[in-house]
């Protein structure tokens, strides 16, 4: 399972799987295996040698001394880096921004074919630069970005139609 | 001595450059770019101008931009700090020509350390060994592989113009080397204008050891070495003082050269010699005309302020220290606290830091560009914060960093934290066994697993939460569109009806 997690303010992609008598929980790809044991208010945690308490209130959670808030949003089954628009054509995945940076290059136009792992724009931030490939082999729907243009983390740059079975 | 000064320069470098100089009674004025407006190191300085877009080009890169700042805030001198234009001839020949004092060394000696070939031929002719290779730019890649075979794989295409360990590439074999030749001088053109290569030997295990050097018209004083060898694709990400791998003698053949070849630069300021250190011998890589980033570890031992002498040579005032006051005491570490994600491949991660708590006590000492609520822009450097620790021995010093790291809490953005705790706890960084090329060869960003404390909560809350069940598929809606979350509205649902579910979900350890 996915989601993101809005905790004191901060965005947090959260993927977790359950793992023989607990979790793997991944925190922005950092991973933790967890054990968790809930009652009626609360949950105890184990991480390796550590045991926390978390409670559980509204939108509140309480571990310790410190309550921190959190929302929850975008929950979904798969663990995609390209998102698939809902209903509409089958095939049709968005293609987003791996960080936060400057578009420098936009090597791909509309309908234009690319393959797999073909590179369809460079970012650039902090002096590094940062290629965005193709997830499949397809066809260029849309490009949502120019060179010079700041995108954010996630941001959906380009669609990508991809062709036959990998799609999946 | 100056009384203003224009400090060229952004993040912690420039507050760091403005402690020193106030400290003097001198007045700062400090400049910005649009996208720094509320960058905290305008809050170090007396005033501060803004120079333009967030492009480097449109502001701390723009010499246009830079001098007519100066002009305006009638400064007698300007302080360049390190990167954007502090190493560039131009900009100090035209700081001298429209009538300010450019705080580093003398355009010439700037075109020369510039020029890598050139300065491998100067630093020949004073009696510098160098890295063997070619003084020559290579034309072709034919050209490449004669030298290449020559001097034995593996080889290190290095740009002319080059710094900052960009344009560099190692090649292992032959059939890699036009391929390498190609990709390098697309780099080189791309990043300095100039796609001139040359050849050196690339040598394995070498250790990265420098010598710090302040030099005015009468003398040159020599510190004892810092060694950086600890490094991600040629940046470096910790470096120390004194290194483990110097004797007293090899450290004082180190001053002797340094200094010297420095004289024959025809240098000023303060400059730094790298060498490579190898089977127990030492060849030359390059010289930093500039305050370097790790400057503070030498500060640290030897308690001498680097900054303040500086501006001292520059306005004539001379050297403040003698070659007996550079003896060192202690060992002094430094982690460079990058804005960058070890865990996925050390990509940028510009943003807004939310929380922030810097380690302190005695011999800790942390140069910061950033607070909370800083925002951290996608347009420069990656270093948001220095953290260097001082302790009587090595041992200590690296018992202080680890404990001073995990004290660090930076949140809102990823930090490259987890890597230095990695680094900080291998048997080889511990035995002060450090090599160039160390952090690839023992994987150590593969090996990190955990971000920090702080990761762990956010784990351990997102546990609670499915274990508890409150986390359930559902359509996808981003954050945008949905102002009230249905698991927000089902939370307030569950309390008002008393919490908790009626038969809770149980998971066993």
């Amino acid at each position: 399972m996915r989601f993101r997690l809005d905790i004191d303010g901060e965005r947090r992609d959260i993927e977790i799987e359950p793992r023989a008598g607990g979790f793997e929980v991944r925190v922005d790809g950092a991973s933790y295996r967890i054990r968790a044991r809930s009652s009626v208010d609360t949950v105890d945690i184990r991480i390796g040698a550590k045991v926390l308490r978390v409670r559980l209130q509204g939108e509140s959670a309480i571990l310790d001394d410190g309550v921190h808030r959190f929302r929850i949003f975008e929950v979904s089954e798969a663990a995609p880096t390209t998102g698939r628009h809902a209903g509409g054509a089958g095939n049709l995945v968005d293609v987003r921004a791996s960080m936060p940076g400057r578009v420098v290059r936009v090597n791909v136009t509309p309908e234009a074919r690319v393959r797999r792992g073909q590179t369809l724009i460079v970012l650039e931030a902090m002096k590094m630069q940062n290629e965005i490939p193709s997830p499949g082999d397809g066809v260029v729907r849309e490009v949502r970005v120019a060179a010079g243009e700041t995108v954010t983390a996630d941001a959906i740059v380009a669609s990508i139609e991809l062709r036959g079975s990998s799609a999946s | 001595m100056f009384r203003r000064l224009l400090i060229a320069n952004r993040g912690e470098i420039a507050i760091r450059v403005a402690r020193t100089a106030r400290e003097m009674g001198i007045h700062c004025v400090g400049v910005f770019s649009e996208a720094d407006r509320g960058a905290l190191h305008r809050g170090a300085m007396d005033e501060s101008v803004e120079i333009g877009g967030p492009l480097p080009a449109d502001s701390y890169l723009n010499i246009a931009h830079v001098l007519r700042a100066a002009h305006e805030a009638g400064v007698e001198a300007v302080h360049p700090g390190y990167g954007f234009l502090s190493e560039n001839p131009t900009f100090a020949a035209r700081c001298a020509e429209e009538g300010f004092v450019f705080v580093g060394p003398p355009a010439e000696a700037l075109a020369l350390s510039g020029d890598k070939i050139a300065a491998r031929r100067a630093m020949s002719a004073a009696g510098v060994p160098v890295t063997q290779g070619v003084d020559r730019v290579i034309r072709s890649s034919d050209e490449a592989r004669v030298v290449a075979a020559e001097i034995g794989y593996p080889v290190l295409f290095k740009a002319t113009a080059g710094g900052g360990g960009i344009g560099m590439a190692r090649v292992d074999r032959p059939s890699e080397l036009a391929p390498a030749f190609e990709a390098a001088r697309g780099v080189a053109l791309a990043n300095f204008g100039n796609p001139d290569l040359f050849l050196e030997k690339f040598l394995r295990r070498a250790r990265h050891v420098e010598i710090q050097v302040l030099i005015d018209a009468r003398r040159g004083v020599g510190f004892v070495e810092r060694e950086c060898s600890v490094q991600r694709r040629h940046q470096k990400l910790v470096e120390e003082t004194p290194s483990p791998a110097v004797s007293r003698a090899l450290r004082s053949r180190l001053i002797e050269v340094a200094v010297r070849a420095l004289q024959a630069m025809q240098y000023r300021n303060a400059g730094t010699v790298e060498f490579l250190l190898h089977d127990r011998r030492f060849t030359f890589n390059e010289v930093n005309a500039r305050l370097q980033v790790e400057h503070p570890i030498t500060e640290a031992v030897t308690g001498v302020d680097l900054v303040r002498q500086q501006l001292r040579i520059a306005a004539g005032d001379g050297l403040e220290v003698s070659p007996s006051e550079v003896a060192h005491r202690g060992h002094a570490i430094e982690c460079r606290v990058n804005a960058e994600d070890p865990i996925r491949n050390f990509l940028p991660s510009p943003g807004r830091i939310v929380a922030y708590r810097a380690p302190s006590g005695p011999g800790v000492r942390v140069d910061s560009g950033v607070a909370e609520g800083s925002v951290i822009p996608p347009f420069y450097d990656p270093l948001v914060a220095k953290l260097i620790v001082h302790r009587r021995s090595r041992t200590l010093s690296i018992e202080q960093m680890r404990r001073s790291v995990d004290a660090f809490e930076i949140r809102g953005i990823h930090t490259n934290l987890p890597f230095h705790r990695a680094i900080l706890r291998t048997s080889a960084f511990a035995r002060g066994d450090l090599w160039t090329t160390m952090v690839t060869d023992l994987r150590i960003a593969e090996r990190i697993r955990g971000r920090g404390p702080w990761e762990e909560r956010i784990a351990a809350i997102a546990a609670a939460l499915v274990a508890a069940d409150r986390v359930s598929m559902g359509p996808t809606f981003p954050i945008e569109r949905s102002p009230t979350s249905k698991w927000a509205v089902a939370g307030r649902q569950s309390q008002l009806a008393g919490g908790g579910h009626a038969v809770p979900p149980r998971h066993r350890w």
